[in-house]
């Protein structure tokens, strides 16, 4: 496999980056599974939106969350469970504390209280700046809340918050995952697209490949260094992880 | 063209606006209007809500400067962190905080005014109080001598981009280096800028440049875009092939043939020969 994607992902280590994931016609997450392990590894502080999959389907063998969520590493929201508690409320103590889905039930209000947490979650006390890196903040994905009804401008104000305080304040990394259906015509979506698309140092964009399903080649993905350097690569999924290279040198064309 | 409106040797008066797209942020260029101006010793008012102070300053400025006053609109526009001062973004304020810059002596105009961005402010408040506020520098009273703001096109209705434009008496836009034979640049390009300035006496100039931001926020301009642009030669993999060999029948008719087929009568039609329709040729015995 191919070391060059890794080493423009190490990159972000040394550097606060607000990373662009935008998947087109196809499955990005295993993005989403990469910069997780990359991160947790990196002994980096982690908030982790896991808004569309249950905490165990993240969990996979390279991935030790029991582990890092138990030792204070990682700081796991998981949105679908959390998105069922808020419609249906055991009892109504619980509208005493802020909710980070209030929006669930209160549908034109901003999307302040998400990032109260996501603000709290990463605040690093004396303790954890000893212990862990930089902080990390990873979504996925943006493109949901869309879908429930969020109006783009209170999305971008929300990722406005979540930059100023994880990038620009503690010199984190933000890694935002949205879809890209461009020939849809989705007006919203373009619009958290294109603006996210500004504010990012690395964008990656993961396609489907045009000719259709392969089994050995799931993809193409494309990094783009903010402008300054495009570089393209294709893709595989393992169980264990994914392996790039350079288009047309899969290791079962080769 | 460019450079002449940077420099406000061009009239500097009035609103300038620069549209970016996704490929190429104007934000540079932004910084280099500003660059211009501080060397120029002009009192410069920066609205800021897309990137730090620091992000801001970088290159630009140690933050020394008098002459560049710095408004904190990216830190919490919107009042969301409690120990933070809040910031009030709305026109009346904008207006005010300008204000305070007032050249008392000589009562001149002499602010120039950054918005960064014009997009975040179309986001948050409503246009035509936008409006109102990119029509100071028409107004005698008001200390704004310029308006720079930076407008990410994509963002926005083509009609909201069409009337901010009108508003404008030079709109920079900015698009992608389409790709070239030669790749024999000195400094890399970086984008296309299209001016069109409109003066007081309705004449319309328009200038279509290739520029480089440069670590300074100097400009480049490459002047030999044109030059440069060379015709890619069409591989002519078409190669002209006659769709009429190798056919399986014949197009033509030689004279025999055509004899031959002239003669033929064929059974279903009237002649002298067929009085009635001879079924059995067609059908068989």
């Amino acid at each position: 496999s191919f070391s060059a994607p890794n080493s423009i992902i190490s990159l972000l280590h040394n550097l606060s980056n607000c990373v662009l994931l935008s998947e087109s016609k196809t499955d990005g997450s295993f993005l989403i599974h990469h910069f997780l392990s990359f991160f947790l590894k990196g002994t980096c502080k982690v908030c982790f939106l896991g808004l569309v999959q249950s905490f165990s389907h993240y969990s996979t063998v390279g991935i030790n969350m029991l582990q890092a969520r138990e030792k204070g590493q990682l700081v796991f929201f998981e949105g679908l469970r959390n998105s069922l508690d808020m419609l249906l409320p055991e009892s109504d103590a619980s509208d005493a504390e802020p909710q980070p889905l209030s929006f669930l039930r209160w549908p034109s209000t901003d999307l302040r209280n998400l990032f109260d947490f996501v603000n709290s979650s990463l605040s690093q006390s004396e303790n954890d700046m000893s212990r862990w890196a930089s902080p990390v903040l990873l979504i996925d994905d943006l493109s949901v809340l869309l879908s429930l009804g969020v109006n783009p401008t209170a999305v971008l104000d929300f990722i406005h918050y979540c930059r100023m305080a994880v990038c620009s304040k503690q010199q984190g990394n933000m890694v935002t995952l949205v879809h890209n259906e461009d020939d849809l015509g989705d007006e919203d979506c373009d619009l958290v697209l294109h603006a996210l698309t500004h504010q990012s140092s690395l964008i990656l964009q993961v396609h489907g490949l045009n000719t259709g399903y392969c089994r050995d080649v799931h993809g193409q993905d494309k990094f783009q260094l903010k402008r300054d350097h495009t570089h393209v690569f294709q893709y595989k999924v393992h169980d264990k992880g994914v392996s790039f290279f350079a288009p047309g040198t899969s290791s079962a064309v080769l | 063209m460019l450079s002449e409106v940077i420099t406000g040797s061009e009239g500097g008066e009035g609103f300038v606006l620069i549209k970016d797209c996704v490929q190429c942020g104007g934000r540079g260029l932004l910084k280099s209007f500003i660059k211009a101006a501080l060397l120029r010793n002009e009192t410069v008012h920066v609205f800021e809500f897309e990137i730090s102070q620091e992000e801001m300053y970088s290159g630009l400025t140690d933050g020394t400067s008098s002459s560049l006053v710095f408004h904190n609109g990216y830190t919490d526009p919107l009042n969301w962190i409690s120990n933070e001062k809040p910031f009030d973004f709305s026109i009346q304020s904008i207006k005010s905080q300008i204000d305070q810059s007032k050249d008392k002596e000589s009562e001149a105009k002499n602010v120039i005014l950054v918005l960064d961005s014009l997009s975040w402010l179309l986001h948050h408040i409503p246009i035509t109080d936008v409006c109102q506020l990119l029509q100071e520098p028409k107004r005698k009273e008001s200390t704004v001598k310029r308006i720079i703001a930076l407008m990410h096109s994509e963002l926005h209705d083509q009609g909201i981009v069409g009337s901010v434009s009108h508003m404008a008496n030079t709109v920079v836009t900015l698009s992608p280096i389409p790709e070239f034979t030669t790749v024999n640049w000195e400094v890399d390009p970086y984008a296309i800028g299209e001016t069109v300035q409109r003066k007081k006496s309705g004449k319309v100039n328009r200038e279509e440049e290739c520029y480089t931001v440069q670590k300074d926020f100097s400009l480049i301009i490459h002047h030999d875009l044109h030059n440069r642009k060379q015709a890619i030669p069409k591989p002519d993999n078409t190669a002209q092939v006659d769709p009429a060999a190798n056919l399986t029948f014949n197009l033509r008719l030689s004279e025999e043939e055509r004899h031959a087929k002239e003669r033929l009568s064929l059974p279903f039609t009237f002649s002298e020969k067929n009085q009635k329709m001879d079924w059995e040729s067609i059908v068989g015995s």
